[in-house]
Parts: structure tokens; sequence; C-alpha cells
């Protein structure tokens, strides 16, 4: 490789690896439920992102590729827990702040418990195509599963989370306008 | 068109834009008069919805970087997080550059030998006996060539390339031990992160005299690349 499109492709992964922590989070608190262990998890990330970019032949397999490398941390993470782990809710789970506070935040928290709620797999895919927009193939070579278990995880988890969402907000009823929108 | 046509997964791929062009067409169509389907459709929507607006607010937690319990439990294991920004640095700097290639080595040394004033660190992070030999071999010539310039090098280690360095492990010991009787400007330098993780597991490394065991590798890396030293990661 050329010096100078060394130098170009270097600053280039440079940026967009180092400005990917936002991005990366919100997947990484999806999957753990904690807000520490998430920014731990994604700082991890970033850094291996860092010091293996050469590896990154094209630009435009940087976030799939960033996921996997996010991936092999939880992995790791999980595998040096106990075998019973399981993330706790995240703090903002609160009876008497969630009274105080106003419906969308309410929604937010009730959803976001529901997610945490879900098996580890489950939780994976749908933050990964719901949160990042990530084609069912992508998510299949992120997590390193077949694109039929992509599927039928991404089936069982929203099932799971309206069956959640409906427990915790029976009075929601499908809304219209929404329905016009999807038609 | 009949709604049981449709299965579950053919709705997720319609709202996560996978379905087909046809299969999508057919839907939109059964839809517009089977209200129980559009309502399937809508609360499958809904719940995507959901799930992106419950979390586009999340922002990393504000000064995470300091010390916390969960961070020194988990992260110090790692040993990454604190260098993130050094990291940066250090890429800006070009010291994460592809490592070099074996049979280029001693070229790879000599490139910018004048530029750099004569001085240069070698960076291993494993333990590749195969690599370790030719760093050594290759680091005795340069000495050996360079001796009238003042020619200085540093072997860089961490991680597993620690291994190579320690008195009590190294296959190579005598041989290190006797380029450093022979040459005083040849100069080891072990990664601190990589000694408290040993120290941490219960094993006391043990060094040759002189060894600087008080900065990361990356903090070590990136300091002489600021004075203007030639980086080489092998």
């Amino acid at each position: 490789m050329g010096i100078v499109s060394r130098i170009c492709t270097t600053l280039a992964v440079r940026e967009r690896v180092g400005g990917s922590r936002g991005r990366l989070y919100k997947v990484a608190l999806a999957w753990t439920g904690d807000r520490m262990l998430a920014d731990d998890l994604v700082q991890e990330a970033i850094a291996i992102g860092l010091n293996k970019g050469h590896q990154l032949r094209d630009l435009d397999k940087l976030y799939p590729w960033l996921y996997s490398i996010l991936n092999n941390c939880w992995r790791r993470y999980l595998r040096s827990q106990q075998p019973d782990y399981g993330c706790e809710p995240d703090t903002l789970a609160c009876e008497t702040t969630l009274e105080q506070q106003v419906e969308r935040q309410r929604i937010v928290q009730d959803v976001r418990q529901a997610v945490f709620r879900l098996p580890v797999g489950q939780r994976e895919v749908i933050s990964l195509v719901d949160l990042e927009g990530f084609s069912y193939a992508e998510v299949a070579e992120i997590l390193e599963i077949p694109i039929g278990t992509v599927m039928s995880r991404l089936n069982r988890a929203r099932k799971a989370l309206q069956q959640a969402l409906r427990r915790m907000n029976p009075e929601v009823e499908p809304d219209v306008a929404l329905l016009r929108r999807v038609r | 068109m009949k709604s049981e046509q449709f299965t579950d997964c053919d709705l997720h791929a319609y709202i996560d834009g996978e379905l087909a062009a046809d299969r999508r067409q057919a839907l939109l169509e059964a839809m517009e008069c089977d209200d129980a389907l559009a309502s399937r459709v809508c609360e499958l929507q809904r719940t995507k919805q959901w799930m992106k607006s419950a979390f586009e607010d999340a922002e990393p937690p504000a000064g995470h970087c300091e010390v916390s319990v969960k961070r020194s439990r988990w992260m110090s294991r790692c040993g990454m997080a604190a260098s993130v920004l050094l990291l940066l640095a250090a890429f800006a700097a070009g010291w994460l550059a592809r490592p070099v290639q074996m049979p280029d080595l001693y070229s790879a040394m000599i490139e910018n030998i004048e530029t750099s004033g004569y001085r240069v660190v070698l960076h291993i992070d494993e333990a590749d006996p195969r690599k370790f030999e030719q760093v050594l071999l290759q680091s005795e010539r340069l000495l050996g060539e360079y001796q009238d310039r003042g020619i200085q090098v540093e072997i860089l280690a961490n991680s597993s390339g620690l291994d190579l360095l320690r008195a009590d492990t190294s296959p190579y010991a005598k041989r290190i031990a006797g380029i450093l009787n022979r040459y005083e400007n040849f100069r080891l330098v072990a990664c601190n992160n990589a000694v408290d993780r040993l120290r941490e597991s219960g094993i006391t490394p043990v060094f040759f005299e002189g060894t600087r065991t008080d900065e990361s590798a990356v903090e070590h890396a990136v300091r002489r690349l600021r004075e203007g030293w030639s980086y080489i990661k092998v």
C-alpha cells in the first residue's frame, strides 16, 4: 500500500473509530443493561478497533466490523461471569420516579426494562436490527450465527417485547395514525 | 390475498425493509382490505419504534473516564480503556501501522535511521520466538554497524511479548544478557500494565538490570515518537 493511501485510510479509520463511542454505546446498553459496563465494553472495543485498524480493508464495513469486536468483548465478559449471571435491570427502573416523569420517559424505561429481560441472544439481534439498522445478513455475520437464527430470535424478541409492553401499558391501543402511516 | 399467507417472519422482514419487492407489494395490497393484518404490522412497527426511541437518547456516562469500581474490576484486567486517548494520539503518530514483515526488519530499522537521530524502538506484543530471534539478531547488527554514531536501540514488550524480556522465563536470557553487557545503548522496556497483571495473578517477574517498568507500552511508544525516535512494530 502506498504511503499516501495508507495515511488516508489510517486517518479515516482513526476518525470514525474514535468517534463511534456514542453510537456503539446505545447497542451496548441494550445488550448489557448496565451503563458503566456498556461504556467499558465500548471503550475496549474502540481500543481493539484502533489497534487492529490495519485489518480493515473496506471502510464501508467499519461498523459491522466494530460490532463484531464489541460482540467478542461482550462474550468474553459473559464468560468471565458466574454461569447464572443475569443482567440487573438498569438503575432507571424506580417506581417513585416513574410516577413523576412524563409519559414518553415512562415508556422509554418500560421498553428498556423489557429489553433487559430478554434472553441475551434476542437482545443482541433486536438491538442491531432496530438501533443500528443492520440487515439480517449483516447481523448474522456480526454475531456469527445463521440468518435463520437471526430471524427467529427477532421474532421471539419482538413478541416478548409486545407482551411485556402490553402488561405494563394495558391501556395502550394500536395507534390509528401510525396504522395509516404504515399503510 | 389472505393474511394467513403472510408469516410473522414476512411481517418482520417487511418492517425491516428485508421483504422482497413482489412480496412487499402483495402485503401492501392485502393490508388494504385486511384490518387484522394491518394491525399486526402496525403493532410490530410500533414495537420497533419503541425500541428505537428507548435508546436514541442514551449517552455514555459523563466522567466515566475516572476510576470506577466496575472499571477497576473488569477493565484493569483488559488494560484497555485508559489507553483509548493515548491510542488515538498514537494512531496519529502512526505507531499502529501494519507490523513489519520479518525479512524487511533490518531495512525498516535503517530506513529513517538518520532522521531519527539513530534511535530505534522495537515493539513486540506476542511470544513469538521466530520474531524475537530476528529482533535480537537485527538489533545486534544495528548496534554493531552504527556504534560510532551513538545508536540507541530499545525493545519494548507488552502482553505475552513480555515473557521474552523476563530473565526468569525468556529462552533468550543468556543472549539478552550478552547484548546488554556489550552495548550500553541497548535497553529493555516492559509495559507496566502487563507487569501489574502478572503480579495480580501471583507471578513476580524478574527482569534484567536496568529494564524500565514505569510506563505502559503505549505511553512509552508515544513518548519516543514525540522525541523523534523511529518506531517499529514487529
